[in-house]
C-alpha cells in the first residue's frame, strides 16, 4: 500500500519540540515488510537526488513526523529510507498541554537553588567593608581607693588650718 | 471423652454414634461464642494438590477433624459450622480418609497416625491473631485404617512457594498464652513468666515432609483450670502481640506526616541589653575619676610631694597603694562633675572629673550587606564572611545570617576593668557576640609594670598558639559544595586560615579602631548563554506551553497524548533529558 510522504528539511535542534520545517514537496512510498510505524523503512521510487536536501518527513497516513536516518539505494530509482519517529514534533500539542515539575529552565528559574553544575574559579574575590564608626576617643581612667566622703584627722586639721588662716586674714 | 480447653467436655466428636448436630453446634457456641467467634476470619492456606508450587488461600477456613464420625454426620456438622460462623471453606477428613472441600477442588492426601489429642491453629487473617484450641479426639478403638486424624498440615501463609507444616501438638498448655503468626512462626507468650515459646513453621523440607515439623517445639501441659482466664483475657485484650525479632521495632514504623507547619517566620528580637545598674563606684570603696592629662600630672606631683608624703606615711607605706589602677580607655567616660581627689583619706587638692557610671556603650553603626548575585552563591558555603572587632580580633561570621540584612555592631564597656563585649545585630536582633579587653593599663608601680609585661607576653603567646593551631589542628576544610571549581582536577579542599589572634588591651589600641567586614565570594566561571544550553535550576510547576527555551523536566504525568506506550516512554525520557520549547 503506498502512502503520501511530505518531505521537509529542518535545521532545528533534535530536541526542539516544534521544529521549523522547510517543505520539499511530497512523494509516495511504501512501507517495507516487517518494519514498524515507529521506525519505518520506506521504499520510495525515486533517485537519491530527490532526497539529497531532505532530512525530515511527515506521513499523514501514520500521523507522525520522522527523522530520516539513512537513505539507501536498492537499485536504480528505488530508495530505502530508514526513519525514526520524532515523538516530540508528532505529539507537540499534547506534550505542551501537560504540566510538569521543571528541573532546569532557560527563563523560569529560582537562583537560590544550589546549581551543582555551576563553575567558579579558584581565586575568590575579597572585599572589606568598614562600619560607619568605631573607637574614636581615648580617656584616662583613674581608680582610687577610699570613699570621697571620708577624710582623715590630718585632713580635718588641714582644713581647719586653712579656715583659720582665712579667718585671720579677714580679721586682719 | 477428652476434655477441651475449658475443662469441659467438648464433645465434638463421638465415634460411637451420631451426635445431634444442633447440640454440637450449640456446644460450640456456648464454648466459643464470646471468644473465638470474634475471630471469624480464619485463614488457612492449604495445598490443593501434591504439587508443592500450587497453593490456595482459603479464607474463613475452619478445620476440624471429625474424629471418626461418619461422613454424613460430619458433613452436617460442617455445614452447620459454616452457616453459623459464616465460613467460606472448610476442610475435614472423614473416617474413610476422604476429604470434602466446600467449593475447593482437590484433596489432602496425607494422613498420619495421629496422637490422640490434637491442637489446631486458626488465625485471624486481619490481625494475625492466632487462636489455639484443641479438638481432643479419641479414636475409641477404631482400627488404624479408619483413623483418619489429620496429623499434619502444610500451611502456607501469604508467601507463594513457601509452605509450612503444622504438626499436631500434644499437651499444649494454652494457659496465659498469646499467639500470633508472623510469617511462619506461632509464638506463645506466657505472660506469667514472661517466656516465649515458639512453634516454628519455617524451614520446611520438600513437600511432603513426614518429619517433625516444629522447631523449638514445646509441650507444656494443659492447665485447664486457668484456661477460662486465658480466653477471657484474650477477649478483653484482643491485640496481636508483636514479635521482637526486629530490633528497630520499638522505634515505630513510618507513615504519613507533615503539612502541619505554621509557616510562621515571627520570632523574638534580641536587642541590645541594658547596662548593669550596680556600680563599684556606688559601694564607696573606690572612686573613679576621668582626669585630664594635666590633672594626672598634678596628682602625681602631689602624691610624691614631701608634704603629702609626710602625712601619708603616717598611715600608709606607699602612696601608690591608694591608686588602684590607671588605664587608658578608647571611649569617652561619662562624667558627673568634678571633685577633689582624696587618697588614703588625705585630700590631695587635685580636682578631677568623676566618672558617673562604671559602664558605657559604643554604637559602631550599621552596614547593609547586599547580595552580589542574588543567588545561592551569595550564601554559605560559597560566600564567606569575617568581622574584625576592635579589641577582640577577626572572627568568622555566618554569612547566611547577615546577607541581605542590616548589620550593626555595638559595644558594652566596663570602664573599671576594661572588659568589653561586642554584639553583632542583624536587623536589630543579636546574632553573635564576643568579649574582649579594651583598657590599656598604665603601670604606677613596679608591680603594675611587671603585670603589664606578663600580660602582654601572654597575649603574644596566645597569638602564636592560635596561629599554630589554625595551621595544624583547626583547619576548617571549606569544601566546594555543589560548585565544581574549574580546577576540579585538584581534589584538595580549600584550607580556612585564621586571620588574627586575640587583639586586646594595648595591642588593640595599636590596631584598627573601626569594625569592618571581610567578605570572600567566588568568581563565576560562566560561559556565555549558559542558560540557553543548560538552563538554571527551577523546581517550579508549570505548563509546558507557558515556557520557552531549554527545559528539563523533573516529573511529568503525560496525559491526553494519543501515543503508544513506547512513544510515551520516549517522550518522558526526552523531556527529562532536556528539550527546547
Amino acid at each position: 500500500m503506498s502512502f503520501e510522504i511530505q518531505l521537509y528539511t529542518t535545521l532545528s535542534e533534535v530536541n526542539r519540540i516544534r521544529k521549523d520545517l522547510t517543505s520539499y514537496g511530497t512523494i509516495t512510498g511504501t512501507l517495507k515488510n516487517e518494519s514498524s510505524v515507529m521506525s519505518p523503512i520506506i521504499l520510495i521510487s525515486a533517485d537519491a537526488s530527490a532526497l539529497a536536501h531532505v532530512n525530515y518527513m511527515y506521513i499523514p497516513s501514520f500521523n507522525r513526523y520522522y527523522f530520516i536516518q539513512n537513505v539507501k539505494s536498492i537499485r536504480a530509482s528505488l530508495l530505502e529510507v530508514q526513519c525514526r519517529c520524532d515523538v516530540l514534533m508528532t505529539y507537540a500539542d499534547g506534550i505542551l498541554g501537560n504540566s510538569a515539575i521543571i528541573g532546569r529552565q532557560e527563563n523560569l528559574w529560582n537562583l537560590y537553588l544550589d546549581d551543582g553544575s555551576f563553575k567558579v574559579y579558584n581565586n575568590p574575590n575579597i572585599v572589606t567593608k568598614a562600619f560607619p564608626s568605631g573607637f574614636t576617643t581615648q580617656s584616662f581612667v583613674l581608680a582610687v581607693a577610699g570613699s570621697p566622703q571620708q577624710s582623715s584627722s590630718n585632713a580635718s586639721t588641714n582644713s581647719i588650718e586653712q579656715s583659720s588662716e582665712s579667718l585671720l586674714e579677714q580679721t586682719e | 471423652m477428652a476434655t477441651g480447653l475449658y475443662g469441659k467436655t467438648v464433645g465434638l466428636y463421638k465415634i460411637n454414634g451420631i451426635y445431634d448436630i444442633n447440640t454440637l453446634v450449640s456446644q460450640f457456641d456456648s464454648l466459643f461464642a464470646q471468644k473465638i467467634l470474634i475471630n471469624r476470619n480464619f485463614n488457612l492456606c492449604i495445598p490443593m494438590t501434591t504439587d508443592p508450587t500450587k497453593y490456595s488461600t482459603l479464607l474463613n477456613t475452619f478445620y476440624i477433624n471429625n474424629g471418626g464420625m461418619i461422613q454424613e454426620a460430619t458433613a452436617q456438622l460442617m455445614d452447620a459450622f459454616i452457616n453459623k460462623w459464616q465460613l467460606s471453606h472448610y476442610l475435614f477428613i472423614n473416617s474413610t480418609s476422604q476429604t470434602k472441600w466446600n467449593g475447593i477442588k482437590g484433596y489432602y492426601p496425607y494422613v498420619y497416625e495421629p496422637d490422640l489429642d490434637s491442637t489446631y491453629f486458626l488465625w485471624d487473617g486481619s490481625t494475625d491473631y492466632v487462636i489455639a484450641f484443641t479438638f481432643n479426639v479419641v479414636n475409641a478403638g477404631m482400627t488404624s485404617e479408619y483413623t483418619t486424624f489429620l496429623y499434619k498440615r502444610y500451611i502456607k501463609r501469604s508467601n507463594p512457594g513457601t509452605h509450612h507444616s503444622c504438626d499436631a501438638l500434644t499437651n499444649l498448655n494454652v494457659s496465659n498464652y498469646r499467639g500470633f503468626y508472623p510469617n511462619g512462626t506461632i509464638t506463645f507468650y506466657n505472660t506469667s513468666n514472661n517466656r516465649r515459646q515458639y512453634l516454628n513453621f519455617t524451614n520446611r523440607q520438600t513437600y511432603p515432609d513426614g518429619s517433625a515439623q516444629f522447631a523449638n517445639q514445646t509441650s507444656p501441659s494443659y492447665d485447664t483450670t486457668s484456661a477460662e482466664e486465658f480466653w477471657t483475657g484474650a477477649q478483653e485484650d484482643y491485640k496481636p502481640v508483636k514479635p521482637d525479632t526486629d530490633p528497630f521495632e520499638p522505634g515505630g514504623t513510618s507513615g504519613q506526616g507533615g503539612g502541619t507547619g505554621t509557616f510562621s517566620d515571627t520570632g523574638d528580637i534580641i536587642g541590645e541589653p541594658s547596662l548593669p545598674t550596680l556600680s563599684a563606684v556606688d559601694t564607696g570603696f573606690i572612686q573613679l575619676f576621668n582626669p585630664t592629662l594635666s590633672q594626672l600630672n598634678a596628682l602625681a606631683s602631689k602624691l610624691w610631694s614631701d608634704d603629702f608624703f609626710d602625712n601619708f606615711i603616717k598611715a600608709f607605706e606607699n602612696p601608690m597603694d591608694v591608686i588602684l589602677g590607671l588605664s587608658i580607655l578608647p571611649v569617652a567616660v561619662p562624667s558627673s562633675g568634678a571633685r577633689e581627689v582624696t587618697a588614703g583619706n588625705i585630700n590631695t587638692g587635685v580636682i578631677m572629673n568623676v566618672a558617673s557610671t562604671q559602664y558605657t556603650r559604643l554604637d559602631c553603626g550599621t552596614l547593609n550587606v547586599l547580595e552580589y548575585w542574588g543567588c545561592y552563591l551569595d550564601y554559605n558555603p560559597y560566600t564567606k564572611c569575617w568581622i574584625y572587632l576592635p579589641y577582640i580580633g577577626i572572627k568568622p561570621l555566618d554569612i547566611d545570617v547577615v546577607m541581605g540584612h542590616a548589620v550593626s555592631v555595638k559595644y558594652h564597656i566596663d570602664i573599671l576593668s576594661g572588659a568589653c563585649v561586642a554584639m553583632i545585630f542583624s536587623d536589630g536582633t543579636q546574632v553573635a557576640t564576643w568579649a574582649g579587653q579594651c583598657a590599656s593599663l598604665i603601670p604606677v608601680n613596679a608591680q603594675n609594670y611587671s603585670n603589664l609585661f606578663s600580660g602582654l607576653l601572654g597575649s603574644v603567646a596566645g597569638i602564636g598558639t592560635t596561629m599554630a593551631g589554625a595551621l595544624s589542628g583547626n583547619i576548617a576544610m571549606a569544601g566546594a559544595g555543589g560548585i565544581g571549581a574549574v580546577a576540579a582536577a585538584s581534589s584538595i579542599a580549600k584550607i580556612d586560615c585564621e586571620k588574627s589572634g586575640t587583639i586586646n588591651t594595648t595591642a588593640g589600641m595599636l590596631s584598627v579602631q573601626t569594625p569592618y567586614l571581610i567578605v570572600e565570594r567566588p568568581r563565576q566561571a560562566r560561559p556565555a548563554y549558559q542558560n540557553t544550553f543548560t538552563g538554571y535550576p527551577s523546581f517550579i510547576t508549570a505548563t509546558l506551553d507557558e515556557l520557552s527555551g531549554y527545559t528539563e523536566v523533573v516529573s511529568i504525568h503525560l496525559n491526553d497524548i494519543p501515543a503508544t506506550d513506547e512513544e510515551l516512554v520516549e517522550i518522558d525520557k526526552l523531556l527529562k533529558e532536556g528539550v527546547i520549547i
